[in-house]
């Protein structure tokens, strides 16, 4: 069998900055690639994975200073000795975030760029492309323009690229986001059929990789565990301690609710056209939340849930029917966005909390501790994304709004740092909406879920109807 | 989302060689430029216009003449007073309003605005901005320059959602654009402004990765995929020849 | 490897020449096209376009300014319609980028900033009293010269402390200038 990857010993700790100390991430990283190996590594959000890529890619410490060590070994080269771009052919990959490397308007330029750099001949990179385009079922795309296309178009755009270049190794970084299952099994079958030696980085258990036997490695604290020879409960067990996959024998965490029902949203015939689509429009005939309630919008993406958030925080002009929210208060919703980025534009934690509102520094620190954040005189930019997305709530948990919307919440976020957040945020008085597209976070925090599709409420189900429910979209973490 | 200028078509405009489009730009605006007869510019602008009509429309021919409308009612308004040359036409008192001199001054800014607007129009309105690029490249662009603006051509829509999502996440922090004082508006947009030029610099290294990863920094010479495609181009110059031929004719001679 | 990359920094890069070029000139675009507060004037809108120049000048340097300015100025034009000004926009905002940042490379000072200021408006006012001048008249391009000194001045106060807030809050911009 063939070596491709082999890695030892890799360690390395992200620069320190006053007032932030990043602790070691990856620490004695062992792992070997051979030909045709099929390697599924899980780890929660910020437990090194992306960092790892980056590494394998020889981007870091390119662009990031930090302490490396340890050995890295692509055939048997230091992988050191390449730069980037002299990879194209060995190491693919796929990030994360489609918008940070899709970067033409067409997307057949886009699947020929890389052999244009390789000075491939045109008629031959003409024929890559659509047969590429054909792999992924995208033909119809060829000159579409890539700003159009829906996240899980993006990602098979991108997959298309690796297939086009067809490299020696493919690092896919949470690629099946934003797929439909159906396309899911169908592209990894296909790469396991082709026995492409591939290193899938996720952080969400999904069905599909039960198919894929004995190849799933965890990454937890800076390490690989490797779970081959793991028995089915220890494996779990792991699973669960890691928060990657909810523990089916603890009941949910959910909060009780007040005897007393007061309603704080009342939504009654809502219509909502979007602004140059006639097709699609939002139409909701009842809908409310009272004070005190956690109610989850569930839905697949483009169902229109993340419009009607919008809409109930008062970010979208409804085009008829009756919205109510709390009238007392000018602003009455917090709406946590998925990228937390949106919100963050001062130069300290402090300021950050304290914008727009006369706080005392007890406050201020009550409530770093209280969302674990770090020192108050931290640019929140260098912080790490979990640490964003928890100022982010503690932004408007200051602000004491009567709702929160927490729109993808729990994206990038650990299920424990994500429950901190809803347990802080749940009082008496407040009310919450979880907007997901993952039935069993959903079941697991709401009173109540509504189910919508198309613009419209499928379905609204109770608490307990939910167990039932569990069978209908099956176990482990179902992606709608 | 917005709109650029290319309207997508068939007509025998959008067919012809975005190289050939260019070389017909680039003779046809300096032209406005010269001491050419009023009756020559007329009839020159009539030539755009019938073109204008013929490739894209009545209403699409409009367009451009409404967003200038406002500048060539100004120009006629004030214009005028200002040019004392030949006779006088019109007096209020002692002061001379309007002269044959001011007329034909007018009429030469109006015409020549029109027709620089029109030209310029006609080939952005039939060249999708892609064919631009590549056109510029065949005239030497350097292939980099060409590659940073179809990043950013890229970008432009992208950073626009992000924009509307930023000002929506201010909005909910109280800082509201509505404002009447300018101040205030300013003082309100700031923040947004932040975050929004924050997002856009974090996305440098990672595109930065990203063109590494597809090759940006190889010395080896790169193939070409995307060309220009035109049919019968010996016609296409034939023709366009004589338009340029005949234009040049009557600017020289009318 | 050629010798550039032997410097650390990853400024150097050819692809983050490009990046930084690119992502600018879309910021540019958006600022002027897209962020802006109508008025009835030949140019239609008071836009963000010269903030965002002088926000480029004195966080990325001049070239990147010129190069930055003047494209996605451009770009802006071109979608807008306004196709007759794409020539003319790119010279008088890029030039005016070029010299913010030739002016204010060093440090940011008082003086800097006035010396900045006056040279853009100069520039920028210049170049499109010229250019509009020739083609629809002198009288009508004087009256926008006023309407360009507001313009530069809103570069000045909103642009200077627009580059000092996003260093402060992104401390690693610092590295970006070239």
């Amino acid at each position: 069998m063939q070596e491709i990857l082999k890695i030892q010993n890799l360690k390395f700790q992200y620069p320190a900055y006053p007032g932030l100390d990043f602790p070691e991430l990856l620490r004695g990283i062992n792992l070997n690639i051979n030909a045709g190996d099929f390697k599924i590594i899980i780890g929660k959000p910020e437990a090194g994975k992306s960092t790892l890529l980056k590494i394998i890619l020889s981007l870091i410490p390119r662009y990031t200073q930090g302490i490396i060590s340890g050995t890295l070994e692509f055939k048997g080269t230091q992988i050191d000795k390449y730069k980037p771009y002299e990879l194209i052919e060995k190491i693919g990959s796929v990030f994360q975030d489609p918008d940070e490397q899709i970067f033409t308007t067409s997307c057949d330029t886009e699947i020929a760029f890389a052999l244009e750099s390789l000075g491939v001949e045109r008629e031959e990179i003409k024929q890559r492309v659509d047969t590429a385009l054909e792999i992924l079922e995208i033909e119809k795309l060829k000159y579409r323009n890539p700003a159009t296309l829906s996240g899980g178009e993006k990602k098979k755009l991108l997959m298309a690229c690796l297939y086009a270049a067809n490299p020696d190794l493919w690092l896919l970084d949470e690629i099946l986001d934003e797929l439909d299952p159906g396309a899911v099994k169908k592209i990894v079958q296909r790469l396991l059929r082709e026995k492409r030696t591939v290193i899938l980085f996720t952080s969400k258990m999904l069905d599909i990789f039960k198919l894929i036997p004995g190849n799933i490695l965890v990454i937890k604290d800076g390490r690989l565990i490797d779970t081959t020879n793991m028995v089915q409960e220890a494996k779990e067990m792991l699973l669960i301690e890691e928060g990657l996959i909810f523990n089916p024998s603890e009941s949910a965490n959910r909060h009780s609710l007040a005897e007393i029902t007061e309603p704080l949203v009342i939504l009654k015939d809502l219509k909502y056209r979007y602004p140059g689509n006639d097709d699609f429009h939002l139409s909701i005939d009842n809908f409310h939340i009272n004070r005190g309630e956690i109610v989850a919008l569930a839905g697949r993406n483009g169902s229109g849930k993340s419009t009607l958030g919008k809409l109930i925080a008062g970010l979208r002009d409804k085009e008829s029917g009756l919205l109510t929210v709390n009238e007392k208060n000018d602003l009455p919703c917090g709406y946590l966005f998925q990228n937390p980025d949106y919100q963050i534009f001062l130069p300290t934690v402090g300021e950050e909390l304290s914008y727009g509102i006369k706080l005392m520094e007890s406050q201020i620190q009550n409530t770093i501790d209280k969302f674990n954040l770090p020192d108050k005189n931290v640019p929140p930019t260098l912080m790490s994304y979990g640490a964003r997305k928890r100022l982010q709530a503690a932004v408007y948990y200051l602000m004491e709004r009567d709702l929160y919307i927490l729109d993808e919440a729990d994206a990038g976020l650990s299920l424990s740092d994500f429950e901190n957040i809803i347990n802080i945020l749940h009082r008496t008085e407040k009310g919450i909406i979880i907007i997901s597209h993952n039935m069993n976070l959903c079941s697991r925090y709401a009173h109540r879920v509504y189910l919508i599709e198309s613009g419209r409420i499928a379905e609204e189900f109770e608490n307990d109807l939910l167990k039932n429910l569990k069978s209908f979209f099956g176990n482990g973490e179902s992606i709608l | 989302m917005i709109t650029t200028t290319y309207v997508p078509g068939n007509s025998f405009l959008h067919k012809t060689d975005p190289r050939i489009k260019t070389i017909l730009l680039l003779t046809t605006v300096p032209l406005f430029f010269f001491p050419l007869s009023i009756t020559a510019m007329i009839m020159i602008l009539i030539l755009l216009t019938g073109t204008a009509i013929y490739s894209l429309g009545f209403s699409r021919f409009l367009q451009p003449i409404k967003m200038i409308l406002p500048i060539l009612v100004f120009v006629t308004i004030l214009t005028p007073p200002f040019i004392r040359g030949g006779d006088a036409i019109l007096s209020i008192g002692e002061t001379v309003i309007l002269t044959t001199e001011g007329i034909t001054q007018t009429l030469r800014l109006i015409l020549r605005f029109s027709g620089i607007t029109l030209s310029f129009y006609l080939f952005f309105a039939t060249t999708s901005i892609n064919y631009f690029i590549l056109t510029l490249n065949w005239f030497k662009l350097p292939y980099r320059v060409a590659l940073i603006v179809t990043i950013a051509l890229r970008y432009i829509p992208y950073m626009i959602t992000i924009y509307n999502n930023i000002k929506d996440a201010h909005k909910l922090r109280g800082n509201d654009y509505n404002k009447k004082k300018l101040k205030e508006k300013l003082n309100s947009i700031f923040p947004t402004l932040v975050s929004v030029l924050i997002h856009a610099i974090k996305l440098i290294p990672a595109l930065s990765m990203a063109l590494e990863l597809k090759g940006i920094g190889l010395e080896t010479k790169r193939s070409t995929y995307s060309v220009i495609v035109s049919s019968n181009l010996a016609l296409q110059i034939i023709t366009s020849g004589g338009i340029v031929l005949l234009t040049i004719l009557i600017a020289l001679f009318i | 490897m050629s010798d550039k990359e032997n410097k650390s920094s990853i400024t150097n890069l050819p692809a983050f020449k490009i990046a930084s070029l690119a992502i600018l000139i879309a910021i540019t675009t958006v600022f002027t096209f897209i962020i802006r507060i109508p008025i009835v004037q030949t140019k239609g809108y008071f836009n963000f376009s010269d903030v965002i120049i002088f926000f480029t000048a004195i966080t990325f340097g001049p070239v990147t300014a010129l190069i930055a300015g003047g494209i996605g100025t451009a770009l802006a034009d071109l979608l807008g319609g306004f196709v007759w000004w794409v020539p003319f926009t790119f010279l008088a905002h890029g030039l005016q980028g070029l010299a913010v940042g030739l002016i204010l490379r060093k440090k940011i000072s008082i003086p800097g900033i006035l010396l900045a200021f006056a040279a853009a408006t100069i520039i920028m006012a210049g170049i499109y009293f010229i250019t509009a001048g020739i083609m629809y008249g002198f009288v009508l391009a004087a009256v926008e010269i006023p309407w360009n000194i507001l313009q530069n001045l809103a570069g000045v106060i909103v642009g200077v402390p627009l580059a000092a807030a996003v260093k402060k809050a992104y401390p690693p911009i610092q590295n970006y200038k070239w």
